[in-house]
């Protein structure tokens, strides 16, 4: 994970912008990106946990 | 451009120090709009270089040749060969004793290969014909010439009015595909005035340095009320298997509703296939049916990559 700027992180092959995804759930985080993150959901839901829990 | 006399202080001075920098054969050009929209000329103000005007770094390079305002980007032509730079013969009035008096000079002319050049870029060139067109010259020390006539400022050199040309040549069996650049200089411009930012002083990778590449939205698919996905291509390559633009990021993109309410929105993400390339997914906050998104280049720029992404909509199903 590499925090490009404030308030956006790249996770994989896909860059966040981290305040959108407050709130968002693992379910609905799983649904949204399920088969496009290259480094798997589940992992990038781990990474992006982290992020914005910081 | 005719010589302006200055009878008060009679002729110039002829001396010269006894090491200064000459140009070297041009092998670049720089291609700019000469006019900016304030009417100015959109040349190089050297204080705004960095180290007190003294250095011109990629930073700076890269804050024109990757401005988001196409008016006042500079656009780099691809390397150019079998450059001819020359003005023509002077234009003088012969008397009937034999004798010759010098009128003017002739026009400056330049004409250059651009080797594989292929239709888009004539394309691309030939839209230059629309406007008053200022050139930077690159040569192959890696100085940069302009015109230093105004104080403080290197300005790009004015193109004459109409003259700007290109053409393409297609490829023989002995001879590779080209595009050929022809112009004359201004009759306004004058070769005393040419000045260069020497190589020296440009820490920027100038020879080499490369313009924007167009990159086009197809049309958006599986479009949600939270997303939707996008090929993005360059112009360049066949109908049927065109380059992909790849590399983009969410940075890389501004987006706007236009309708019903005009405002920004904050892209969530955006993902590149890692399958299909240039195809990007962008996940974006909750919308409404009918609202009608503007994706485009983000502002105010410089942009990160070497793409032009051209604005495209996407309406909410």
């Amino acid at each position: 994970m590499a925090n490009i700027k404030e308030g956006i992180i790249k996770v994989g092959n896909t860059m966040f912008r981290t305040e959108n995804l407050k709130g968002m759930t693992e379910k609905q985080f799983t649904e949204q990106y399920k088969g496009i993150i290259s480094i798997g959901v589940k992992e990038a839901w781990k990474q992006v946990k982290k992020y914005t829990k910081e | 451009m005719s010589v302006v006399c200055n009878c008060s202080t009679g002729g110039g001075n002829t001396g010269t120090p006894s090491c200064y920098g000459v140009f070297d054969v041009t092998v670049q050009l720089i291609l700019v709009e000469y006019f900016k929209q304030d009417g100015s000329v959109n040349g190089i103000e050297i204080s705004t270089l960095s180290a007190g005007g003294t250095i011109l770094d990629q930073a700076f390079l890269d804050s024109k040749i990757k401005d988001v305002n196409p008016k006042e980007r500079f656009y780099p032509s691809p390397a150019l060969k079998n450059i001819t730079d020359e003005r023509s013969d002077d234009i003088t009035e012969s008397f009937e004793d034999s004798t010759t008096i010098f009128i003017q000079e002739g026009a400056r002319a330049l004409e250059g290969l651009v080797i594989k050049g292929d239709p888009v870029l004539l394309g691309a060139l030939q839209s230059w014909r629309c406007v008053t067109i200022g050139v930077y010259f690159i040569d192959k020390s890696g100085n940069l010439i302009g015109n230093g006539k105004r104080a403080g400022w290197l300005d790009p050199v004015r193109l004459e009015d109409d003259s700007f040309s290109v053409s393409l040549i297609k490829g023989t069996d002995t001879t590779k595909q080209k595009v050929t650049i022809k112009f004359t200089v201004s009759s306004l411009e004058s070769d005393a005035d040419l000045r260069m930012i020497e190589a020296s002083s440009i820490t920027a990778t100038l020879v080499g340095s490369r313009g924007l590449v167009d990159a086009v939205a197809g049309t958006p698919s599986n479009v949600t009320t939270t997303g939707f996905d996008v090929q993005i291509n360059t112009l360049y390559g066949g109908l049927t298997s065109p380059v992909p633009a790849e590399g983009l990021e969410l940075t890389d993109f501004q987006m706007n509703e236009v309708s019903p309410a005009p405002g920004p929105i904050a892209i969530t993400s955006v993902t590149e296939s890692v399958v299909t390339p240039g195809l990007y997914t962008f996940v974006i906050p909750a919308q409404t049916s009918s609202d009608l998104l503007r994706i485009s280049n983000p502002t105010p720029g410089p942009l990160a990559k070497g793409f032009d992404v051209n604005t495209f909509d996407v309406t909410i199903p």
